[in-house]
């Protein structure tokens, strides 16, 4: 559901990148050093699966799009700042390889895919973890992308306030939140259940697979 | 700092200078120096810049031209400045990206720059190994599956595709090991 690019003012994607920074540095520090051998290959094959299910992805009239992610499964095998790193790997090839995203909304996207929304799924998971395991990853992967999409439709929604010209016309995004975060939310209300059962599904997979702790 | 990641530096101070333009007239001046600079290469990047946004652009505007038309607001400028700005900024990106190599320019970030090339050449991989699997199912079935099938023979898919991609990621991690790409990350 991410942000195309040209549609977020200066105003918001600066403080955004500053955000961003601080949350890429510590992703960096974390992830840094050496990279276990095994690490890197999975990693790689969930940023890949995770390429391509954001490259899927359906046009909505509040300027985004809908489609998978598998943030929250990245986020459950790896933890939150190898999901920043990968999902913002997976922004920056969509958007320099197929102008999917871009630049300018690079930060908020990666924020709110990469880091907020995960982080949400996370703690469902967590929280349910002990009643079932099965549903608490497919509760994640359902509150992760419906968490990623309203701060993205807050995003988009704030737009028009922030950024218009003398006359009150918009400069980037046109629509305000009470069209924004409708036309965005309620679509995602019904790609999380997708999104929790590809979650649940390779939750399963990798724990078969001995990738999860 | 190496050549590619001076050019994107360059790229991201175009970017940020053409979100603070707000004059068409600019952003169309814009694309003519782009355009006459890309070279060779303008019409494909052109034709690829098109297709890349037709969609979502057509989404918003025809979104835009409706609901200001109805709050009687509609103003033509904007359509005309939001449509070339997310056209340009699409442009220079695709053009960034065929003139740059990527990994070469994050070389400050060697983690994300090796995690990149890797994931890369996986989606490559798994886009190739998902059609490789989907001709096999097709060639040993006569009759079209049914829904529970489709659903048994997706998992199977699925998990087929992980065990395969993993393989290649670790070959592809040794190679670069091998190669001394991750000699720069010794503690």
């Amino acid at each position: 559901m991410h942000i195309p690019d040209g549609f977020i003012a200066p105003q918001m994607y600066l403080p955004a990148y500053g955000l961003a920074a601080v949350a890429w540095g510590v992703a960096v520090r974390r992830a840094g050093g050496r990279m276990a051998d095994e690490t890197l290959p999975r990693l790689a094959v969930l940023t890949a699966a995770t390429f391509v299910l954001m490259t899927v992805m359906i046009p909505l009239p509040g300027g985004t799009s809908i489609h998978l992610s598998g943030a929250a499964l990245l986020a459950l095998i790896f933890g939150l700042t190898n999901t920043l790193l990968a999902i913002t790997g997976v922004l920056l090839l969509q958007g320099l390889l197929l102008g999917a995203g871009g630049i300018t909304a690079l930060p908020l996207n990666a924020l709110a895919l990469g880091l907020a929304g995960p982080a949400a799924g996370l703690a469902v998971f967590k929280l349910l973890r002990s009643w079932h395991e099965g549903w608490a990853a497919g509760a994640a992967g359902w509150v992760s992308i419906n968490v990623a999409a309203a701060l993205l439709a807050l995003a988009l929604g704030v737009q028009p306030l922030i950024a218009h010209d003398a006359a009150g016309h918009p400069l980037f995004f046109p629509f305000g939140l009470a069209i924004a975060w409708p036309a965005i939310q309620i679509p995602h209300l019904l790609v999380g259940i997708g999104e929790g059962v590809l979650t649940a599904t390779l939750w399963q997979m990798a724990k078969v697979r001995g990738w999860t702790v | 700092m190496n050549r590619d990641t001076f050019w994107l530096l360059i790229y991201l101070a175009a970017v940020l200078a053409g979100t603070l333009v707000h004059d068409p007239l600019w952003l169309g001046a814009a694309w003519l120096v782009c355009l006459l600079l890309a070279g060779p290469q303008r019409l494909r990047l052109l034709r690829k810049t098109l297709a890349a946004i037709v969609l979502f652009n057509l989404t918003v505007s025809v979104g835009y031209l409706i609901v200001a038309s109805a709050q009687h607001t509609f103003a033509g400028a904007y359509l005309l400045l939001v449509n070339l700005r997310v056209g340009w900024l699409t442009f220079l990106a695709f053009w960034l990206a065929s003139r740059v190599h990527l990994p070469r320019a994050l070389a400050f970030a060697p983690n994300l720059a090796r995690l990149l090339t890797v994931a890369y050449a996986m989606t490559l991989r798994l886009l190739r190994l998902h059609q490789d699997h989907k001709l096999a199912q097709r060639s040993r079935t006569l009759a079209p599956p049914t829904l529970q099938e489709r659903i048994a023979m997706s998992a199977a898919g699925a998990g087929h595709v992980l065990d395969r991609a993993t393989h290649a990621a670790t070959e592809v991690t040794q190679a670069m090991r091998s190669r001394g790409l991750f000699e720069g990350n010794q503690p």
